[in-house]
């Protein structure tokens, strides 16, 4: 019994530690992205590495999430004959929930690996050191540049994501359900609110923060060599993906709890 | 010594990882424009201990000052007016492998002095000669060149900005015996051109007795032994005597 509350008592440390060093990192992280030096050119390498190229993986998913919503959406709906809801279902739930978590979750394992990987590299090789004795800043020079571009870059890619998702359920109502294009779009934007994109493009914007600040953080403080950088690259993923999706709970709360 | 005229100085400094003290009670201190080097046994501490003196690894216990002011206690931009004047280069090389290797070596010229980046690659350029590495190097990734090739380049890269402090962490392990010379040389020239301060580790006793002025020896987290270059070739304590021979019998290992 004693040894049981030891442990739970140094679990319990464990977890305060770690969270505590979290929310202080990204205190850090915040500070040095709004306060000079800054470094634009880093920024835009990495617009491109956490957006552009994030693209691809991004669209396929959106994709196919947008035609799989059409296709259940209409053989559930159609139990009970309302299966001219199909578009306003697809649209609504592709922005509010499926656009911003799927490129979230994409970016997170895309990204936020990517971000561990390196940034551990750097640390288990004394590169963060080396930085540091060349009068640069790591915080200014690795961290901020990675979390400003994924906090950029996560609603653009949700907004692509919303447009490609809602493009795949309108593919499969016209082409295989039988549904008229014109009506469908019609009808697609009829009932759609502001509120439901924003909400869309604030959650990636909170997700992007997040993924970005985990992926980095894991890196900044990996030690133990390669075996180490690989468990920083893990633990960046994990974690970064059920933050996605507590957060996701929590925003929805917040925009659309009763 | 002159108060003034200490560029570092150390006092009881304490160092232990998860419970294992590797520094105990280090007391130093380096002379402006002195060459400082630090020998001792694998593993006794010494990278530990001028990380320390850089503000890298904190101290459990102890004092650092450069140029009279303590070091210790500063947080991350209060340090860096430290930082632009000193110059560190690390024993695995910690090249920057997502950049070349010129840009490696005008990095603190460029990011820190604002130096355009023509009259940087130039100056990369010519400090590449200075470390006997041809130019044609100069766009490769350093993940491409031998270790030898790689600590030259960081070496280049610590002398860059022409530090007022420079510190070499075993800087010429690994070459061949003719380049581990040019090296020796190289550091003589920067330091006294320069008129900069130096600590340098090393396992090379040629070499430490070609760039010192000053000699310490670091063994089970303490200085044993500390002397000018005239008093290192001379003395008879068991520690040096057993570095100098080689000799797996003394006081070293027991
Ligand atoms: N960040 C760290 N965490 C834990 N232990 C460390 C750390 N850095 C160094 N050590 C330990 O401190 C001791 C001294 O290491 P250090 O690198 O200073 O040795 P050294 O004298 O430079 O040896 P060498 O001549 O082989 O380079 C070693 O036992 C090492 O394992
Ligand atoms: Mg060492």
């Amino acid at each position: 019994m004693e040894h049981f509350l030891f442990s739970l008592g140094h679990f319990t440390l464990n977890v305060f530690e770690t969270a505590g060093r979290f929310v202080s990192f990204l205190l850090k992280v915040i500070k040095s992205s709004v306060r000079p030096p800054f470094y634009p050119k880093l920024i835009l390498k990495q617009f491109f590495r956490v957006g552009f190229y994030s693209l691809p993986v991004v669209g396929l998913t959106a994709l196919f999430a947008g035609m799989v919503l059409a296709l259940q959406t209409y053989s559930g709906f159609s139990r009970f004959s309302a299966e001219g809801a199909v578009s306003m279902v697809v649209v609504i739930s592709m922005v509010r929930e499926m656009g911003p978590v799927f490129a979230g979750l994409m970016v997170a394992g895309r990204v936020g690996a990517a971000m561990a990987a390196e940034l551990g590299t750097m640390r288990v090789s004394e590169q963060i050191d080396a930085l540091k004795t060349l009068a640069v800043r790591p915080f200014h020079y690795l961290v901020a540049p990675r979390v400003i571009a994924t906090v950029l870059m996560l609603p653009l890619l949700t907004m692509v994501a919303d447009i490609i998702g809602v493009f795949g359920g309108f593919l499969i109502s016209v082409e295989q359900l039988g549904f008229n294009p014109a009506i469908y779009l019609q009808k697609t934007f009829q009932y759609l609110e502001t509120i439901d994109v924003v909400s869309g493009l604030v959650k990636a914007t909170v997700f992007g923060f997040f993924i970005a600040g985990l992926g980095c953080y894991h890196g900044y403080y990996s030690k133990g060599g390669a075996e180490g950088v690989g468990k920083a690259t893990t633990l960046a993923v994990v974690s970064g993906s059920v933050v996605v999706l507590l957060m996701n709970y929590f925003l929805t709360e917040l925009f659309f709890g009763a | 010594m002159n108060k003034t005229n200490t560029k570092i100085q150390i006092k009881n400094l304490h160092k232990a990882f998860n419970g294992k003290a590797v520094l105990s009670g280090i007391n130093l201190s380096v002379a402006k424009g002195e060459s400082l080097v630090i020998i001792g046994p694998s593993g006794t501490g010494k990278s530990v201990l001028i990380k320390n003196i850089l503000g890298l690894i904190k101290p459990d216990q102890g004092k650092i000052y450069i140029d009279s002011i303590e070091t210790t206690h500063l947080s991350e931009s209060e340090r860096q007016p430290f930082y632009t004047q000193m110059g560190m280069l690390f024993q695995g090389g910690a090249l920057f492998d997502s950049l070349s290797v010129w840009e490696n070596i005008s990095f603190g010229l460029m990011e820190s002095q604002k130096m355009p980046e023509d009259v940087a690659r130039e100056e990369a350029i010519s400090l590449l000669k200075a470390v006997g590495l041809s130019s044609k190097i100069a766009d490769h990734s350093p993940a491409d060149l031998s270790g030898g090739m790689q600590k030259r380049v960081s070496l280049a890269r610590a002398v860059a900005t022409k530090p007022k402090i420079m510190f070499f962490d075993e800087p010429t392990t690994g070459l061949d015996p003719i380049m581990a010379e040019t090296i020796n040389h190289l550091i003589i020239d920067n330091v006294k051109k320069l008129g900069a301060t130096a600590v340098t580790i090393t396992h090379d006793i040629h070499s430490a007795s070609m760039i010192a002025d000053r000699i310490a020896m670091l063994y089970d987290g303490k200085i044993v032994w500390e002397g000018t270059k005239a008093e290192f070739e001379k003395t008879k304590d068991p520690y040096i005597l057993q570095m100098k021979n080689r000799s797996s019998k003394g006081p070293i290992g027991n």
